[in-house]
């Protein structure tokens, strides 16, 4: 059917083929390699679980419940039923009184209680002050609250269910609740550290590059100066400046992860140049600005993306060693190295607390390396 | 030959000495000293504490003493740890730090060139999937992730090794295992690469038409070649691992030097510091020098002279 009207019409025969550019191309390799699309998704669903899960979580991440330090993992309610009496008794003997037998029922707690003076009604607060029951009341023996003055009754409470798929720290936070932050941290400053990284990269080496001559070999001895620094030394140094904060720590890695990306831009751009199309645009009369951003850098993005992409997990991985050795974010904010790291202090007692966030992160590097390897695979056939 | 070792490790004393000065400088920046605690010392107390361990002269008088100790091989007092010397502490810890890199460097590089080997005369065999999908594994999994994990597993829940600390052997099997699992995926995926490439150039294809035997052709002339992005490789590699890794040794609980670094820095322990970066320094050149002399003896097309 094609071919009838392209010889009907000359105007179409004439028309150009639609040409595929270099991303088309790529994409369409890149829709092959399933390894690379499932990572692609993997990370959609970790990104929306970092960005929204919070809000859906129960818990917030930093809420302590003392009553639950190191709560395992379960899909159940807590309390568990034989923690209820002894928590309820222990409350209520606080308030010095005296206790009768104590009845559970699917979801109140009941107990009789007397005293030689007065029952103060205050004596609830006992009871509410634990995490696993609230709406504490005073009744009499019928249901109805306790009338002022009466010696004796019967302390009433809701016994609040709570559930913690993924246990909870040794301080008694959801781990659910903090892994979801550690997500959203751990990718944010992996982006931002990249993006940074890129942008001063890119600039750095394009004009490195562009510009030539003397000039190109000072910026780039500038680089292998600042390259043979160690980083710990550099972070270490910019946070007893600056103090630990989430800004600088996406700051430090991308100072120290843009000079690879300058030496990959500054090598594209030395033989861009040299090319008909730079040429042509010079002879225009574009000037050097122009040439840059219209010409020189849009054709070095190819490696730059693929580069970018590896990048991501090499800045998630140091920002959790930065947090493992205790220079990362700041409590009660967390990361995944974060969790890691206190994971394997509490690995004895609580190895959910290991498990869970280093089964996270693994997946997280999985798949950004998976997507990193698809995307040089799609981007540069050549390099097969 | 041995003029240019000779030549390379004069070469060394200039690049020795920058890393000192601009290690020393840039320590001193850091805000806060040594002494410094949550409740501030007596200011008498104080001034003696500066005046014994010399930080009362000007910087640059310090320095100059920092150098000539450091000619005379004297490292200088731990500034935190005050009944060491830094020479001390380096006595204790380097040899368990090198016993444990070493062990785990050379199993990295045998069972890292077997496998890579293997699975390049294999390709696309199931040897070659299972070599490739391990070693990225190995790759992908920071160590941070995997020493603990390797401690839960094994010396809580199985209980066959210790979960950490110092002593026996058997303390040391976790750690270089920890250490060696990345570097024989690494190890294994540049051997693959540079074999599969070694076995198509033509050298290897003559060694096969004079009608070697197979294990010479892989042997003698294929792996020759193959080795070399391998040696490049160990070079900077066998430095960090002989000088001790910080998570390693914390997770496990070891005395190694590795956390000197990192808790010299934050503890402005300056000798510490300074000793930590020279011994680590003197380590990378001395391993440069091995990888290049190594290069030499493998590819007869480098020459030095």
């Amino acid at each position: 059917m094609a071919d009838t009207t392209t010889a009907i019409e000359p105007a179409a025969a004439l028309a150009p083929v639609a040409g595929r550019s270099l991303w088309q191309d790529a994409w369409r390799r890149l829709r092959r390699n399933r390894a690379a699309i499932a990572s692609a998704v993997v990370l959609l669903l970790m990104a929306f679980a970092g960005i929204a899960g919070p809000w859906f979580t129960p818990h917030p991440y930093d809420r302590i419940y003392p009553q639950y330090v190191r709560a395992p993992a379960s899909l159940d309610a807590y309390p568990q039923e034989d923690t209820i009496i002894p928590q309820f008794v222990s409350a209520l003997e606080r308030a010095r009184i005296t206790i009768g037998e104590v009845e559970v029922d699917s979801s109140t707690v009941r107990a009789p209680v007397s005293d030689d003076k007065p029952l103060d009604p205050r004596i609830v607060r006992y009871v509410d002050r634990s995490d696993l029951f609230n709406n504490a009341r005073l009744e009499d023996a019928d249901g109805n609250p306790l009338a002022e003055g009466a010696t004796s009754g019967v302390m009433v409470a809701d016994v609040q269910r709570v559930r913690f798929y993924f246990g909870t720290d040794a301080n008694g936070r959801d781990l659910l609740a903090r892994i979801l932050i550690g997500i959203r941290i751990s990718l944010a400053i992996g982006v931002l550290a990249s993006v940074m990284a890129l942008v001063v990269g890119v600039a750095y080496g394009s004009i490195a590059g562009y510009v030539g001559g003397r000039l190109d070999n000072v910026m780039m001895r500038v680089v292998d100066i600042l390259y043979s620094l160690p980083f710990i030394f550099f972070v270490i140094l910019l946070v007893v400046f600056f103090g630990r904060n989430f800004v600088l720590i996406f700051i430090a890695i991308g100072c120290t992860e843009w000079l690879d990306m300058a030496r990959i831009v500054r090598g594209q751009t030395l033989s861009l140049r040299r090319q008909e199309f730079v040429q042509a645009a010079e002879a225009l009369g574009v000037g050097n600005r122009g040439i840059l951003t219209r010409h020189i850098i849009p054709n070095t993005l190819g490696p730059v993306v693929v580069f970018v992409t590896l990048l991501v997990p090499k800045a998630i991985l140091l920002e959790s060693l930065l947090s493992f050795l205790g220079l990362g974010v700041q409590e009660p904010l967390t990361s995944l190295g974060l969790l890691i790291s206190e994971g394997s202090d509490n690995m004895r007692s609580a190895p959910w607390l290991l498990i869970y966030p280093a089964v996270t992160l693994t997946a997280i590097l999985f798949a950004l390396n998976f997507l990193g390897d698809g995307l040089r695979d799609a981007l540069d056939p050549k390099d097969r | 030959m041995i003029l240019y070792v000779l030549r390379r490790l004069a070469s060394a004393v200039p690049t020795l000495f920058l890393i000192v000065t601009i290690s020393f400088f840039m320590i001193r920046l850091a805000p806060g000293g040594p002494f410094d605690l949550e409740r501030p010392l007596d200011p008498v107390i104080m001034q003696n504490l500066q005046r014994a361990f010399g930080l009362d002269l000007p910087l640059w008088q310090q320095y100059l003493l920092y150098l000539g100790n450091l000619l005379q091989g004297d490292l200088g007092p731990s500034f935190t740890r005050r009944d060491f010397t830094v020479v001390d502490l380096f006595r204790y810890g380097l040899p368990v730090s090198i016993v444990i890199g070493g062990l785990a460097l050379s199993i990295a590089l045998v069972v890292g060139l077997v496998l890579g080997a293997l699975a390049a005369l294999r390709q696309n065999s199931w040897i070659d999937y299972a070599v490739v999908g391990t070693a990225t594994f190995g790759i992908t999994i920071p160590t941070f992730v995997i020493a603990p994990l390797l401690s839960l597993f094994f010396g809580v829940m199985m209980g066959w090794l210790p979960a950490g600390g110092w002593g026996t052997w058997k303390h040391a099997v976790l750690p270089i295992t920890t250490l060696a699992l990345p570097q024989i995926a690494i190890v294994a995926r540049l051997t693959r690469g540079a074999t599969i490439e070694a076995l198509r150039s033509n050298h290897v294809r003559t060694a096969r038409a004079y009608g070697l035997p197979a294990y010479v052709v892989v042997g003698a002339h294929a792996l020759r070649g193959a080795v070399l992005p391998v040696v490049s490789y160990l070079g900077p590699t066998a430095a960090a691992l002989l000088t001790g890794s910080v998570v390693v040794e914390t997770i496990f609980g070891i005395p190694g030097i590795g956390r000197y670094f990192v808790q010299g820095a934050l503890g402005r322990d300056y000798t510490l510091v300074m000793g930590t970066v020279v011994v680590i320094a003197c380590f990378v050149i001395v391993f440069n020098l091995i990888v290049d002399i190594l290069y030499a003896w493998l590819d007869p097309r480098v020459r030095y002279d």
